[in-house]
């Protein structure tokens, strides 16, 4: 909901990084980001949870 | 004596308020609840207005009759913070000087914010919803959709739970035969809690409810009744619920207190609002990304009131907020599920039963006497 949240406010073109940790999110942040038409540009791994790096492209 | 100013008279506010009087002792401070028309309002009422089972009039009451005596209340509207000279401004150019803040100040709707909202119908405020009743009187078929015009908003199982009574309410009229309900989720699954998804799934193929996932609301089109995601798809309706987008409140904006979206970056152990030592934040107004939910501003209301009156005392704050929230979703049917949760625990998937839908109602009837008044 977070990241649905940050991309809808945020201006095209502009980078977007969501931490995650909980496991639904992992899987749902990656197909949402493709059906939306936005870019994943990167997913770094940490120790407690996972940064989503996001583009938003429209 | 110290000044204690509370903005807003919602679950929230009042429940500081009222517990905070309780708490501090005689003389310590002056508690102040500040509300733009002194009326509270039982929000989740609002689904029984829908269904014509609920009176309206019954679901607001006068803020003053529900704090303590002790507690003043300044019916205004807040304009403007000044966290610096600790000064809230109110309309009218009145001020009113705080040692410690307390926002309270709930979600402000934007319907305006999705083009062609003026052909959808929600239940997220008492106008809507008696809007929804009549409109849901008239309807004898066809499509009927519930979708979700922006995230956050409040009570995220209320969609949900929305869709199961529509399903009642159209079989109890004999017609369920003839509307066929779409629910278009924003996430990736039906029901925002994870463990919970699988049952809601399920009781949604019992119902025959139709379900399509990562459908955010884009627009409408009022006249060919379609209704367009902003993942790109489109969906038919004849009478469509659309939950309105939220912001938080006008006062937090205009003092640049929020973020984009006016929610105020909050610890979300301490309630206290980042940056500022003084002003505590609960309910809706936070940041915190769990429910924006009465549960979960009553809870942080207990927190915040009792760290306060040991702030008062010239003690440590004793309390953590620790996420806890607890509700009642109705199933239709007169069954119903608990959901009990915090940040570490998420709600163990529950059994659907009529006690559950019992103790639903109960919170519905004996929550002007309990909550607000900070008795549990």
């Amino acid at each position: 909901m977070e990241l649905i949240r940050a991309v809808k406010e945020g201006e095209v073109g502009e980078v977007i990084a969501v931490w995650s940790k909980d496991a639904g999110s992992q899987r749902d942040i990656p197909l949402w980001i493709e059906k939306a038409g936005h870019e994943l540009l990167a997913v770094n791994e940490k120790e407690e949870y996972n940064e989503f790096v996001i583009k938003k492209l429209r | 004596m110290k000044k204690v100013v509370v903005l807003g008279g919602g679950v929230g506010g009042s429940v500081v308020a009222n517990h905070l009087a309780k708490k501090a002792k005689r003389g310590d401070c002056k508690i102040t609840v500040v509300d733009e028309d002194g009326k509270h309002v039982y929000q989740p009422g609002f689904l029984y207005v829908t269904l014509g089972k609920q009176s309206p009039a019954k679901l607001v009451r006068n803020e003053r009759t529900l704090l303590k005596r002790s507690v003043d209340m300044v019916t205004s509207r807040a304009e403007r913070i000044d966290p610096g000279e600790r000064t809230v401004h109110l309309a009218g150019g009145k001020k009113l000087d705080y040692d410690y803040l307390v926002i309270a100040t709930g979600s402000t709707l934007h319907p305006e914010q999705v083009p062609g909202f003026e052909g959808a119908h929600h239940f997220y405020s008492l106008e809507g919803s008696i809007g929804l009743r009549n409109a849901l009187m008239k309807f004898n078929g066809g499509d009927v959709v519930v979708a979700v015009g922006g995230v956050p908003y409040k009570c995220p199982p209320a969609p949900a739970e929305s869709a199961c009574l529509l399903d009642y309410y159209f079989t109890k009229r004999g017609i369920r035969d003839k509307v066929n309900l779409k629910f278009l989720s924003p996430l990736g699954r039906v029901f925002p809690l994870e463990s919970l998804d699988p049952l809601v799934t399920e009781v949604f193929k019992q119902k025959n409810v139709e379900t399509t996932i990562f459908f955010n609301i884009e627009s409408i089109d009022p006249k060919s009744k379609k209704v367009e995601s902003l993942e790109g798809e489109t969906v038919n309706y004849d009478l469509l619920i659309a939950i309105p987008p939220h912001s938080g409140a006008d006062v937090v904006i205009d003092s640049g207190l929020g973020d984009r979206g006016g929610w105020i970056p909050t610890d979300r152990h301490s309630l206290l609002a980042k940056g500022h030592g003084d002003i505590y934040v609960v309910g809706d107004a936070t940041d915190i990304p769990i429910s924006k939910a009465g549960a979960t501003a009553h809870y942080e209301g207990l927190v915040v009131g009792d760290n306060i009156a040991a702030r008062l005392n010239g003690q440590s704050p004793p309390d953590n907020y620790d996420g806890k929230v607890t509700c009642f979703c109705d199933a239709g049917f007169h069954k119903g599920i608990m959901m009990t949760f915090d940040y570490e625990n998420p709600p163990v998937p529950p059994p659907l039963n009529r006690r559950h839908y019992l103790g639903k109602m109960m919170i519905n009837r004996l929550y002007w006497m309990l909550i607000p008044k900070a008795r549990v």
